[in-house]
């Protein structure tokens, strides 16, 4: 892995101890060298890369100051749009289409701050599924053992920044696609607020639900991009009216923040070492008691219908017309849930403002709610099934059943990484109040300067 | 409602008319399972008692 954090990057730029060129190179290196073998890259920018590092590289020359993430390298997600690049979304469907004639919104934030793009990262299609075993791009490895899921929808950045080759990287969440690829390859990710940030520029899964978000090896980086994504952009009619409230000049605040393990539906649906996970940070956080959300297994399933309807209606047209271009791993879900009762879909936009109105009182007596973010760790790339709480369960479906219900609220979470007893990656759900990323990271921010997380420590 | 007990093979030779979607029968067996998967979870969903004025939750701004 890169050793280089953001302020790493920061200071070696400013005392001229490397160039943002060298940092170029040796990125576009390292991803020559890993990505064969993890297959997380599906496009790599690298005259974007080079020619972004020169305007960097120019400005150091020039003795002008430079912006939050001058010289950082980084990927997104195939979903984004990146100027001159074909919007893949993870689909051989979409692989016929122009290029993009723009740079989706967060891109233009992060040129805006100086960070450096790479190059287009492997996703499931569609972003529907929890797994990238993409068909016609191929699997995303895990880097921590490559016969396993590297978890999805956004694989390939979580896989990319777990092995090294990009400091950090874009994803979207749904249902949980920051935060179970983030749980199985073991690095950060953040879901901000539902609505926090622009997501123009984007293909669209499921408009009620979608989120983007950045994933890190580090919280200070996960705190600076988060930072530099913040933003009003009139075309997103989704996105909420908010000023920027910058989160990494806050993560050191003392104050006791009082946390509570989410029990019930996330302390069934999850095997020992979620559950000695999720302990490990109760009791660094010093969150003594357990709580329930109320009905969270009937947000799960409303989650899943409403994906289901609204995805599957956003690919009907397709799926009359070019069916035989679909991902086979979801073709027929999608269809189904184009199909399903118009009854079940309002059911559950009517639940979810329930559940939201049950649920919010929650943070009148806690700043913080802990959970697991994935039944288990990575299973094994090709499997179908997983074995969790007596029953069978399709990977693909359910390997993010524990973030459902989180994302359906549109809750801030920041994903942990753990270490299992047997070395593998899994991660912790830190769950706050709406708008209250700050806290997320604060939490996080502790965890890490205790060394129970294995990222970088910047103190 | 008992999800096992719906008729899904007459429930989806009418989506496939109403919704204009060419199928093969590999696929009608596929979509019958993800209807059944995707009815399990609504059942609960269904019965569980809304307050009379609940309302939904999208968002809608002009």
């Amino acid at each position: 892995m890169s050793p280089l954090s953001i302020r790493d990057i920061q200071q070696g730029l400013a005392q001229g101890t490397f160039s943002a060129r060298e940092l170029a190179q040796l990125t576009l290196a390292k991803i020559e060298q890993t990505n064969p073998e993890i297959n997380a890259f599906t496009e790599v920018t690298s005259q974007r890369l080079l020619h972004e590092a020169e305007a960097i590289d120019q400005r150091r020359s020039l003795g002008e100051p430079l912006p939050a993430l001058a010289g950082v390298p980084y990927a997104v997600k195939n979903l984004f749009d990146i100027q001159g690049v074909t919007t893949l979304a993870g689909a051989e469907l979409f692989s016929s289409q122009p290029p993009a004639s723009s740079d989706a919104f967060a891109i233009k934030q992060l040129s805006a701050a100086g960070a450096m793009l790479s190059g287009a990262l492997n996703m499931d299609a569609y972003a529907y599924g929890f797994t990238t075993e993409n068909s016609y791009y191929g699997a995303t490895r895990n880097p921590h053992d490559h016969s396993r899921i590297a978890g999805g929808s956004s694989g390939g950045s979580a896989a990319a920044v777990a092995a090294g080759m990009v400091n950090f990287s874009l994803g979207t969440d749904t249902n949980g696609s920051i935060r179970v690829p983030a749980s199985l390859c073991g690095v950060l990710g953040l879901k901000p607020t539902f609505g926090r940030l622009s997501r123009s520029g984007s293909q669209p899964f499921v408009a009620s639900l979608d989120h983007i978000g950045p994933f890190a090896r580090n919280v200070d980086d996960l705190a600076r991009v988060y930072d530099a994504l913040q933003g009003t952009d009139a075309s997103d009619h989704f996105q909420s009216v908010r000023s920027v409230e910058t989160v990494s000049d806050k993560l050191e605040r003392d104050g006791s923040l009082r946390c509570a393990v989410l029990g019930g539906f996330f302390d069934s649906w999850c095997d020992t070492d979620a559950k000695a996970a999720v302990a490990q940070v109760a009791q660094a956080l010093e969150a003594p008691e357990s709580i329930s959300l109320p009905e969270a297994e009937l947000a799960r399933s409303a989650a899943f219908l409403l994906s289901a309807a609204e995805g599957g209606n956003h690919y009907l047209p397709a799926l009359r017309e070019h069916a035989e271009r679909f991902e086979l791993n979801s073709r027929e879900r999608l269809l189904a849930g184009a199909m399903t009762p118009s009854a079940w879909y309002t059911q559950a936009q009517r639940f979810r403002a329930w559940f939201r109105d049950k649920t919010l009182p929650l943070f009148e007596h806690y700043d913080l709610l802990i959970a697991p973010a994935t039944p288990c760790s990575a299973t094994l790339i090709g499997q179908q099934t997983m074995h969790i709480n007596g029953m069978d369960l399709p990977v693909k479906a359910s390997m993010g059943m524990l973030t459902q219900p989180i994302s359906f609220l549109g809750l801030p979470v920041v994903t942990v990484p753990l270490m299992t007893a047997k070395g593998c990656p899994i991660g912790v759900q830190l769950i706050a109040a709406p708008w209250r990323e700050d806290i997320c990271l604060r939490a996080a921010h502790r965890l890490e300067i205790q060394g129970m997380l294995p990222g970088k420590t910047t103190r | 409602m008992i999800s096992t007990d719906i008729d899904w093979p007459a429930y989806i030779q009418l989506m496939q008319q109403l919704l204009n979607v060419p199928l093969d029968d590999a696929r009608r067996k596929e979509l019958e399972i993800q209807l059944t998967r995707m009815a399990a979870l609504a059942e609960p969903l269904m019965d569980f008692p809304l307050p009379q004025r609940q309302e939904v939750a999208g968002i809608y701004k002009l």
